[in-house]
């Protein structure tokens, strides 16, 4: 780890944009963590497609480790009425939903200002349509040396 | 202290898996703070080895100060049910439980942002059994600038 690494937000990881597809959970694999744990710092999701109709989605962890439990990083929200340029994001509070609405513009990380502890694994998009199109970024931080978040 | 000590989460120190022991208060020794005050801004176990029965923690300071009062970091938890990967976290308020469970993912220090100011003293682990085995990563930032924290 550079130590650059640690500026910021972190080291930040690009999903292309690509279509939403209809997945249960642990999700469809949209980032792979690796090496160790990391300090997620950011995630949002800018809408490149509007979605045209019912549309949830969550983002959850399926550790690495066989007897993991998969985790939710927040709770399912929809996202019906977003339309291109809106961001969604998570709070960080995994109780919370993920933050969304017709909005252009969102907190970052509210309830997690220095992160959420992840163990490797990969996080998933569950989705319940195959509507909308998004892209997403990724920022963090490797707690141990070696750890890192790649796109799966 | 480098300037670089005051980025992210500061300084990381690493203490390597060991089994937990019976321990009462002040606890079992984990880390030692000297040379004046720090910022806690993190506090990190991932479990190693899974807990089989009930063992209740709790994470102390006892200061070096003559007439110091131990002080407890959290509340107690019982870490049964957690398993191998399975993260544990303070929340940085002490009248708030350990933050545990059978999950790989928790929010970093939600209740102390800034990090939680600690003297000189010795960070201490309290538990009720020989149940599980956990390695630990602590961050912190020097208050005074030759504060350290290292692992007993």
């Amino acid at each position: 780890m550079a130590w650059w690494d640690d500026l910021d937000l972190g080291v930040r990881v690009d999903r292309p944009a690509e279509a939403l597809a209809i997945t249960g959970t642990p999700g469809d694999p949209y980032f792979t963590i690796a090496g160790g744990m990391v300090l997620l710092t950011g995630l949002i999701g800018i809408i490149t497609a509007a979605p045209g109709g019912a549309q949830t989605i969550s983002f959850e962890l399926a550790p690495t480790i066989v007897a993991g439990a998969d985790v939710v990083l927040c709770t399912p929200t929809a996202i019906t009425t977003a339309t291109l340029g809106d961001v969604v994001t998570i709070s960080g509070d995994p109780t919370d939903a993920l933050i969304n609405g017709h909005l252009a513009s969102n907190l970052m990380m509210e309830d997690a200002p220095n992160g959420v502890a992840l163990a490797p694994g990969i996080l998933g998009l569950v989705a319940t349509a195959a509507i909308g199109t998004m892209r997403w970024v990724l920022w963090y931080k490797p707690a141990d040396v070696g750890a890192t978040v790649v796109v799966a | 202290m480098a300037w670089w000590d005051e980025l992210s989460l500061g300084i990381k120190v690493t203490k390597n898996a060991a089994a937990l022991a019976i321990d009462p208060s002040p606890g079992a020794p984990f880390f030692t703070v000297a040379g004046g005050y720090v910022r806690l801004t993190g506090l990190l176990g991932y479990c190693t080895v899974a807990p089989a029965l009930a063992n209740t923690c709790q994470f102390t300071l006892e200061p070096d100060a003559v007439g110091g009062a131990i002080t407890v970091l959290s509340a107690v938890l019982d870490i049964n049910g957690q398993t191998e990967g399975d993260l544990l976290t303070i929340t940085g308020a002490p009248g708030v439980a350990m933050v545990g469970g059978h999950v790989a993912r928790q929010q970093m220090m939600p209740a102390a942002p800034a990090g939680v100011v600690l003297g000189p003293g010795v960070i201490g682990f309290i538990a009720t059994a020989v149940q599980g085995t956990y390695r630990w990563v602590l961050w912190y930032k020097p208050i005074d600038d030759v504060a350290t924290v290292t692992v007993i």
